[in-house]
């Protein structure tokens, strides 16, 4: 430890409170995941079987594929709502090319999504950080133009495919019983944990969050880099729609629906604030179970859907209430 | 002085004389703890009727904690606190101000976009209300009369306060406090906390007149750093150090360095500021301004030279923050070249980064720590390419530096993991400071370089920074203390309304005293 010799009474206080520096909101997604796990066991013991679990990893997949991406334009301060329609467009798309060309293995349609989503990224992208538009009514124009666009080409119908190749992105497994959604989602964790934790333009994300003032004072490309993480959750979202689409073996223009909000719920349940600079990629995994679980136990149960929308709604807004930050006396709007 | 400043002089010994000593507000034997700190370990403190009362004392002495104590903000452990002989136990501000208790907060309190009146009244319009409606027309009246106290009754009660100037708002805050001192016709009790920090000597004076002409309505505390104003204006001092009492004097027999010797418990070296140490800097020039304007400056044109300590005085709103985010790449120029080293580098931070500058801003909270990061990456913020080998941030060349400069600086933390926000202002300052250091700058620009922060921290920075010139570093110090720029520069440059008016030698055997320095300010 620096500086023992000086040690005075005040400093020694501030060693103490930084030893108690413990962020408690980091706890309230995991418990609620064993609450959730527990209450659902009882109710169907069949709930923590291997291939429920299994099949919650695979529905899950664009649920933690666009989480990650969100998490890295949350970490900015801005949000991201446009999946609902992003999502929608790029399954379509990629959907329509699998029924067109097959070469590829259905890579090309894969690919085709998510160059989709990173152009679309890259449109909103600019319009936050250069043109200083607010971040959330240029994505929810972006959803709505996406959404718009997909109704157009797909004329307002599923578009299916038996292009096999394609659909085994979405529901096959490896070694037999994990589902290669899993795999996908795994990778893209890896590439986001590392990108926001050990380079520049991680840490940069911090910076802005914590004050974009600061952060450019310091010299650090913050426009540019804002960009990027809207082009980078554009990415995910096409990722997540055409692995969407995979899975269903069949594109809609309503696919997506709700997958931002959704996101968004998990990525705060996670411990990640909304005002940006404070959370990670990894924290957000346990708020996107929490979810998963919520929605494949409630389903167990038999609960209709009807009910479980509500159920979902009221555990997001306790989840939230309980991840706040109580002492904190920053105003919340 | 002026004729009108030696006859408020005369008038506050004619006060103090028939002042009877029979005190309004009498705190005794208050403590104080928070999570563990003993902020305030039995500190008494008493108010007499009329009277200007300095509560000074290093920061972290406890007198922002006594003061929101009195004001019902903060709940104290023990002790008494009585009002005209009568124990009060206020337990909110509101409740405070039914005793007469008000406070000018150091960040203004006021809301922009309402207007005067609406400030004035806010929380109080229970009193101007006619049925179930608000009589607007009794409260301009009252607010112009108000108004009119405070010396602002040219200002319509009706304006919103984002039109007003900072010292206007002032104003309008004490107007705020007063009222229901002067509406009650009982004395009230005014804390002015650290209320001179940006104001300009004219403007100090300007409060003061004011605050001394309000003597019938109430008793004012009046907490600062700036022992002039303590020693010109004021009445009596009380003086804090660590959460208990030192002393008090009548402002009479004070003198600074008497002051400064109790807020500190040990002597001033003669030369605080290190002169001693000044040398003269080499003949290479490092950066250079030719007819720079921009919206707020005018033709400025100056060389600085390497391993140069260079100045800047000017009053508020005289350009002096412009100049400083003018070479930045902050704030854009219209006209002129900036040369550092062999880089013209107008217009863009990116550029003077690169050219070898650093900025340590005024404003710490918003323009300096990166609030929800650690001591170590406020520090590497501004240098992260230097850590970056394949593309990676490498966390160990990065945790080295970090230790290397909490060393050097000793800065006090208990590792480079710290969240900033829990170090105190001094040491969040040198963490700043080091971000720019690890750079290896050739120019840092200061920009109120001790604002905020202990004396003791005061020092270690004047040290840093003496070490630094002499290490061939240029400094650009733009500050309000004059004491501190004629202690620490080799020149001054006197700036008003946007242009250099002088250039001032200020080396070591030659330093020019501060009235010299004023005459090309104001």
């Amino acid at each position: 430890m620096k500086n023992s010799s000086s040690n005075i009474s005040p400093d020694e206080e501030r060693t103490k409170k930084a030893k108690k520096d413990i962020d408690y909101s980091l706890f309230v997604a995991p418990v609620l995941l064993i609450v959730c796990v527990v209450f659902f066991t009882i109710i169907n013991p069949r709930f923590i079987s291997l291939p429920n679990l299994m099949n919650i990893l695979r529905q899950g997949g664009p649920l933690f594929i666009v989480s990650f991406g969100l998490s890295a334009v949350i970490l900015t301060g801005s949000i991201d709502i446009s999946s609902d329609g992003m999502m929608s467009l790029c399954g379509i798309c990629s959907v329509m090319l699998a029924n067109v060309i097959t070469g590829g293995g259905g890579w090309l349609s894969l690919l085709l999504g998510v160059a989709i989503g990173l152009v679309f990224g890259s449109v909103i992208g600019y319009l936050v950080s250069y043109v200083r538009l607010p971040s959330f009514l240029v994505t929810y124009g972006t959803s709505t133009i996406c959404r718009g666009i997909a109704l157009i080409i797909s004329g307002g119908v599923a578009q299916n495919t038996m292009f096999a190749a394609f659909k085994k992105m979405g529901n096959g497994s490896v070694f037999g019983f994990f589902p290669t959604m899993a795999v996908f989602a795994i990778v893209i964790f890896i590439c986001m944990h590392i990108l926001t934790k050990k380079t520049k333009y991680g840490r940069s994300l911090y910076a802005i969050g914590a004050n974009e003032r600061v952060a450019t004072l310091c010299g650090l490309p913050t426009n540019k880099y804002k960009m990027l993480s809207f082009m980078i959750a554009g990415a995910c979202t096409g990722l997540a729609g055409v692995l969407m689409s995979a899975r269903l073996g069949a594109g809609t223009h309503a696919q997506g629906e709700g997958m931002s909000l959704d996101a968004i719920a998990a990525v705060v349940m996670g411990g990640t604030t909304l005002s940006g600079g404070r959370g990670s990629v990894a924290r957000c995994i346990t708020g996107v179970f929490v979810i998963l679980m919520l929605n494949n136990g409630l389903n167990l149960m038999g609960v209709s859907p009807h009910v479980q929308v509500l159920v979902k709604g009221i555990v997001v807004i306790l989840a939230v209430a309980a991840s706040k930050d109580w002492k904190s006396k920053e105003i919340v709007k | 002085m002026s004729r009108r400043g030696s006859l408020i002089a005369r008038e506050s010994e004619t006060m103090q004389e028939t002042v009877h000593r029979q005190s309004s507000i009498t705190m005794s034997g208050i403590k104080k703890q928070f999570a563990g700190v003993q902020a305030l370990k039995g500190v008494s403190l008493e108010l007499f009727p009329g009277e200007i009362l300095a509560l000074i004392g290093e920061n972290g002495a406890g007198k922002s904690t006594m003061m929101r104590v009195l004001m019902g903000i903060e709940k104290k452990d023990a002790g008494t606190i009585h009002l005209n002989g009568e124990e009060i136990n206020p337990s909110t501000p509101i409740e405070a101000e039914k005793y007469g208790i008000g406070m000018v907060f150091q960040e203004q309190a006021l809301f922009p976009n309402l207007s005067v009146a609406e400030n004035i009244f806010l929380g109080r319009e229970g009193e101007m209300i006619t049925g179930n409606f608000l009589h607007w027309k009794e409260m301009y009246r009252e607010s112009e009369m108000i108004l009119e106290k405070v010396h602002l009754g040219h200002i319509n009660p009706k304006t919103r306060v984002e039109k007003l100037s900072f010292s206007e708002r002032q104003m309008v805050e004490l107007a705020r406090v007063l009222y229901p001192a002067v509406c009650n016709k009982r004395k009230g009790i005014i804390i002015l906390d650290e209320p001179t920090a940006v104001l300009s000597p004219g403007e100090v004076r300007q409060l003061f007149e004011v605050v001394r002409s309000l003597r019938e309505y109430a008793s004012f505390v009046f907490i600062t750093h700036h022992l002039d104003e303590v020693i010109e204006y004021t009445d009596r001092v009380e003086v804090m150090k660590d959460g208990n009492n030192v002393g008090g004097l009548m402002t009479k027999d004070a003198t600074i360095e008497k002051l400064q010797e109790m807020m500190v418990g040990r002597e001033f070296s003669e030369d605080f500021y290190l002169s001693e140490d000044l040398r003269t800097p080499e003949d290479t020039t490092v950066l250079e301004l030719e007819g720079i304007c921009s919206e707020a400056l005018t033709d400025v044109s100056f060389k600085l030279k390497k391993g140069e300590i260079l100045g800047v005085a000017g009053l508020m709103g005289c350009g002096k923050e412009n100049l400083a985010k003018v070479i930045f790449g902050d704030e854009a120029a219209t006209k002129g070249t900036i040369t550092a080293g062999s880089k013209v580098i107008r217009g863009s931070v990116r550029k003077a980064v690169d050219a070898g500058i650093g900025y340590m801003p005024s404003d710490r909270r918003s323009e300096g720590i990166l609030d929800t990061m650690s001591v170590g990456q406020n520090i590497t913020a501004a240098n992260l390419d230097h850590f970056v080998t394949n593309g990676f941030l490498n966390r160990a060349k990065e945790k080295e530096c970090v230790e290397e400069y909490i060393d050097r600086l000793k800065i006090k933390t208990y590792s480079g993991n710290t969240l900033i926000v829990n170090l105190s202002g001094g040491n969040q300052q040198k963490a700043i400071l080091a971000r720019w250091l690890s750079r290896k700058p050739d120019i840092i620009i200061m920009e109120q370089p001790t604002r905020g922060i202990d004396v003791g921290a005061k020092q270690e920075i004047y040290k840093i920074m003496r070490d630094l010139a002499n290490e061939g570093v240029s400094i650009l110090v733009i500050s309000d203390e004059m004491p501190e720029l004629i202690g620490l520069s080799n020149r001054i440059l006197a700036m008003r309304k946007g242009m250099i008016t002088k250039e001032i030698d200020c080396e070591k055997e030659d330093k020019p005293d501060e009235k010299f320095i004023i005459q090309y300010i104001t």
